[in-house]
């Protein structure tokens, strides 16, 4: 469950944030050239140079359901600040990440804790991700060898269906990644993760497209563990901004117990 | 009548017949001994491994042992403890816990820890947990202090009085962050313990773990462990949920098992040698005495008696023999044991203080179960009975002339 | 005296079922004694193999704090010194030193918490036996790149086969954050499931450069040629080294002492029993042959022979039918220790295979010392020989002419 990386909010924060690629280097092949094309002008699309997002995590288990909701801060791929803000008991928690490292400010205790590395396994706010993947840095284009598989048509929207491979020495789990990205505008519609005997293990989906921070995008990812279908990990993002007004003295231990 | 005939034969001879009955006797005192302090060591081995660890008997949520996770704890309130206390049988007490891995943490440092919420009263039972205190005093329900290993609060920096901070993960994803005053420090023999434990009061770690009348284990123990499954049975009567399920030790640690089976098939091979050397020392002492009465069968041979009879009058005594022998043997067997059983064995030189830092008493006692005399009782009598059908057999093939001429 | 002897000889000979009797009970008393020993000392060894061969070994260097903060920066600094130190001290059989580290292992299916264990695949095999743990594929010694042993069950966790990846993340020396993917190149399997779900096995050498970018070792494990000699290696090293902590088994798992303890005094009491038993049995055997003799005895000092003489000649009598027996039983016992001692005295055939079941290799190889052999033969041949004293002294003190009478 914790290499969702693609789905944690601050990998989600990541992949909106520019991130200077030299992608003339990656350039192979022809078929190559154009899957890297690809990839990269769907991560321009969820790009900005910082970023400030409000979403809704929910979590579904057969036993329960919450909802935890969230304003996010981030700047380049360093640095970022999440706040809680529901449920009650939890609101005014604070995450701070600073490179490598995560901070948690909690008011009831009115203490800031830096997460030791044996936490890093442990679940995020008891969703599908650890916290873990809340620092992992990765790159689609860096890390996997891709090619266009096939092109057809999802959720009536023509697209492309690339294909994914980690390189032998990355480390990522997945035996292969197959994503649907629309013709159109470059939308990611479609996440199949697969393991290493070709089997299916997470389908992510991304729909509710729509206008928010003035870009056209799916504002709503829902993730099914396929051995589990009665559980699922749906973000929604309720507002979105690129290129805000910020700089790294936001990301500070101190404005983690003042941000609102 | 062929029974007064040997009965009178067992008393005519007193020195040879006590001779005999001591041969046995000592066979089955010797048994007896070996296995019940075998069977002692064992349930005392038993008894401390589970009281460090598991308990005896765990009662968990049916999905808890695939996924120990707060979300597959159980509901367990006062009033279950008491019924069970008052409905199932042979369950000596109980102890109910909630236990998960949170983060401590001191004014500067962090650490992943185990946080244990539970009743004092019945981890003493336990364990003695209270007597591991090494400073400071114990929680009181819901008093919001906390307990913790000695090595853990040496990374942590905290002595009794400071703040220690919890923070993780409670029922069903609820953030859960709380400050315990450190109210003392115990020292856990077993250095990961030590490292990593966190006693809070079951009351505290419900409310901290947002999992109000939650437990994720209840530690039941059993009168004697040979009562575990009727208490099995009884206690999840009393409980009556479908989503419950209860463990032994034995599924709970099952790398014991293996260490203690080792233990018993190497008894059992101790105890068929000491069959081998008990069996020849009783084939020795009826064989001898059978030679020494060769003469006396001969001259009743010879004046016709029936070698049928004889041989049964001679199969009656010995049988009579083992009997008493067997019953003596009972007897001494039993003072024996018991005077070891309140005077076990001590463990001599450097391995009594080792044990002794541990909480264990570091002695070897006997155990005192029926089955044990039931079952030496009735090897020792065959034993001996086969033994017997020696005489008997030389009965048929004497040869009355060469046998009155010794 | 001569005389005497070859009377004690002749009749000896004249009553070959009595003499018969003793003989055999005197063979079975040295065999049974020199088998419980051998067995005894092949049960301890199979112990000692299964828990200090697989992994433990007699000692264990580490950085001071190592085991209590288990910080990856808590490195060995003077490894080569030690490596040269251990070469040249003649007790240590072999060593080998390992790279740890706490890490987060991933499949595709889920992620857990394992403790990464870098080891020299040279070393470690010529140290430890746990490579013969492995059940699937191949131990860390192949082509692969970043190899890495799962145990069964952890495999089974993961979803996990051989040749897949896996990744793990450590953190480095400098407490960053780093992942890599390893192979899976075999799956293990001993006799703890827990252990099997938290430990995994890579080269050091991968681990070493992923955490930092030198070969770094935070254990060294230690094979001794004699494992009395433990507690003087470890302080040794102590004194010979600062910045390192050795210790020696017992230290680092005192569960593991606990248990082998508490064995080992089971095994010398069963032992005692056993003598005891052999002893009663050469007792009653004797006492019986004597008292059977009585009538022959009193006719002897009827017709006038010296009472001193009398004493000789049953002592002389006892001594020869005692050394005969004590060199047969010695040449069945050696034989037996022998042909056990090679093909193995097989477990499972008295209620071990539940421990073979747990990967428990249930075969014992019985083996016996000289001061075995020296010990039991002493007890046998005192304990006969005491035995046939007491009813001598016993014949010569009763009235000659009551006995012939009676």
């Amino acid at each position: 469950m914790d290499s969702n990386r693609h789905l944690s909010p601050l990998a989600a924060l990541s992949n909106m944030i520019l991130l200077p690629l030299l992608a003339a280097t990656l350039v192979q092949s022809a078929a190559a050239q154009s899957a890297a094309e690809i990839i990269e002008q769907m991560e321009d699309l969820m790009r900005g140079e910082s970023s400030y997002v409000e979403m809704t995590m929910t979590i579904e288990r057969p036993r329960y359901t919450r909802d935890v909701s969230m304003k996010a801060w981030a700047m380049g791929e360093e640095y970022s600040l999440i706040l809680i803000t529901a449920p009650a008991r939890d609101q005014g928690t604070t995450f701070l990440k600073r490179n490598n490292e995560i901070w948690n400010y909690i008011p009831n205790i009115d203490r800031t804790i830096k997460m030791p590395p044996s936490m890093m396994s442990q679940s995020w706010m008891g969703s599908d991700f650890t916290n873990d993947d809340l620092v992992r840095e990765s790159s689609t284009i860096h890390d996997y060898e891709h090619r266009i598989l096939r092109e057809e048509e999802l959720n009536g929207r023509e697209s492309w269906v690339l294909e994914l491979i980690p390189r032998p020495d990355t480390p990522i789990v997945w035996g292969k990644v197959l994503i649907w990205v629309s013709k159109e505008n470059y939308m990611q519609l479609r996440m199949e993760q697969y393991g290493q005997s070709e089997e299916l293990v997470n389908t992510i989906e991304f729909d509710r497209i729509q206008n928010l921070g003035s870009r056209t995008i799916p504002t709503r990812m829902t993730l099914t563990p396929e051995d589990r279908p009665d559980q699922h990990t749906i973000m929604t993002y309720q507002a979105m901004e690129f290129n805000i007004d910020i700089d790294e003295s936001f990301f500070t231990q101190q404005n983690m117990r003042r941000v609102r | 009548m062929y029974f007064k005939l040997a009965w009178r034969n067992i008393w005519r001879n007193k020195r040879r017949t006590l001779i005999t009955v001591s041969s046995i006797m000592f066979a089955v005192v010797f048994a007896l001994f070996l296995e019940s302090l075998e069977r002692g060591v064992h349930n005392l081995t038993i008894e401390n491994m589970t009281r460090f660890h598991t308990g005896y008997l765990q009662v968990q949520d049916f999905r808890y042992r695939d996924e120990p996770s707060l979300d597959n704890s159980f509901h367990f309130h006062g009033s279950d403890r008491d019924r069970i206390s008052h409905e199932a049988e042979q369950v000596e007490f109980t102890v109910p816990r909630i236990e998960t891995f949170m983060l401590a943490a001191g004014e500067e440092q962090t650490r992943g820890a185990m946080v244990l919420g539970t009743d004092l009263d019945g981890e003493n039972k336990l364990n003695n947990l209270e007597e591991r205190l090494t400073e400071g005093r114990f929680f009181e329900p819901g008093d919001g202090t906390a307990v913790l290993g000695e090595g853990l609060a040496g990374r942590l920096n905290l002595a009794v009085g400071d703040s220690l901070v919890l923070l993780g993960q409670g029922r069903f994803g609820m953030t859960a962050a709380g400050k315990f005053e450190v109210a003392g420090l115990i020292h856990h023999p077993i250095r990961d313990m030590n490292n990593q434990m966190v006693y809070i009061s079951l009351a505290d770690a419900q409310w901290l773990l947002s999992a109000e009348d939650q437990i994720t284990s209840l530690l039941v123990t059993p009168t004697h462990i040979r009562h575990i499954d009727t208490v099995s049975e009884s206690v999840l009567e009393s409980l009556d949920s479908e989503e419950l399920r209860i463990f032994s030790w034995e599924e709970l640690m099952p790398e014991l098992i293996q260490a203690l089976e080792f233990d018993r098939a190497s008894t059992r091979v101790m105890m068929m040698i000491l069959y081998v050397v008990i069996g020849f020392g009783i084939f020795g002492t009826i064989l001898t005495m059978t030679l020494e009465r060769l003469r006396e069968f001969g001259i009743l041979l010879s004046v016709g008696m029936q070698r049928f009879r004889l041989a049964l009058v001679l199969f009656i005594e010995t049988v009579t023999i083992s009997i008493l022998g067997v019953l003596s043997g009972f007897l001494s067997g039993f003072v024996i044991i018991l005077y070891f059983y309140y005077n076990p064995i001590h463990l001599g030189g450097d391995m009594e203080e080792f044990v002794q830092e541990w909480g264990i008493e570091p002695i070897m006692p006997t155990a005192l179960a029926p089955d044990i005399f039931l079952w030496q009782g009735m090897i020792i009598f065959l034993l001996t009975t086969l033994i017997c059908f020696y005489p008997t057999i030389k009965i048929y093939t004497l040869n009355i002339l060469d046998s009155s001429r010794t | 005296m001569k005389m005497l002897f070859s009377i004690s000889w002749r009749n000896i000979w004249r009553h070959p079922a009595r003499s018969g009797v003793l003989l055999g009970a005197i063979i079975a008393g040295l065999w049974a004694g020199i088998m419980a020993s051998a067995l005894t000392n092949g049960m301890l060894q199979q112990r000692f193999d299964n828990v200090i061969l697989e992994e433990l070994t007699h000692v264990q260097i580490h950085h001071p704090e190592f085991l209590t903060e288990r910080e990856p920066w808590m490195v060995l600094e003077q490894t080569d010194e030690l490596y040269t130190y251990l070469e040249q001290d003649e007790r240590v059989r072999s060593y080998t030193g390992r790279t740890l580290s706490g890490a987060m292992i991933q499949s595709p299916l889920t992620s857990s918490g394992v403790q990464a264990r870098g080891v020299d695949t040279v070393r470690e095999q010529e140290t430890t036996l746990f490579h013969e743990n492995v059940t699937r594929g191949e131990y860390l010694d192949s082509d692969l790149r970043n190899p890495i042993l799962l145990g069964e069950s952890l495999a089974d966790k993961l979803n996990s086969e051989i040749g897949q990846r896996v990744v793990l993340t450590f953190q480095d020396l400098d407490n960053e954050i780093i992942s890599g993917s390893f192979t899976v190149a075999g799956l293990f399997n001993t006799s703890s499931n827990p252990y099997d779900e938290r430990n995994v096995f890579v080269r050091n050498e991968d681990l070493g450069s992923l955490i930092t970018d030198r070969a770094v070792i935070h254990e060294i494990a230690i094979l001794l040629h004699d494992q009395t000699m433990s507690e003087r290696v470890a302080g040794d090293l102590n004194r010979e080294f600062e910045e390192i902590s050795a210790e020696t088994w017992y230290e680092l798992s005192p569960e593991l002492r606990y248990m082998t303890d508490m064995s080992q005094s089971m095994t010398f009491y069963i032992m005692v029993i056993i003598m005891l038993a052999l002893a009663f049995g050469i007792l009653n055997t004797m006492l019986m042959a004597i008292f059977e003799r009585m009538r022959e005895l009193g006719m002897l000092l009827a017709i006038g022979m010296n009472k001193l003489r009398v004493f000789t000649m049953i002592m002389l009598e006892s001594v020869i039918l005692t050394l005969t027996g004590a060199a047969a039983g010695l040449l069945i016992a050696w034989l037996s220790v022998q042909y056990l001692g090679t093909v193995g005295f097989d477990f499972s055939g008295v209620g071990g295979d539940s421990m073979a079941e747990f990967g428990y290799d249930a075969i014992v190889y019985p083996m016996a010392g000289r001061e075995d052999y020296i010990l039991t033969i002493l007890l046998v041949v005192l304990t006969a020989i005491l035995a046939a004293i007491y009813p001598a002294i016993k014949a010569l003190k009763l009235n000659p002419a009551d006995i012939v009478r009676d």
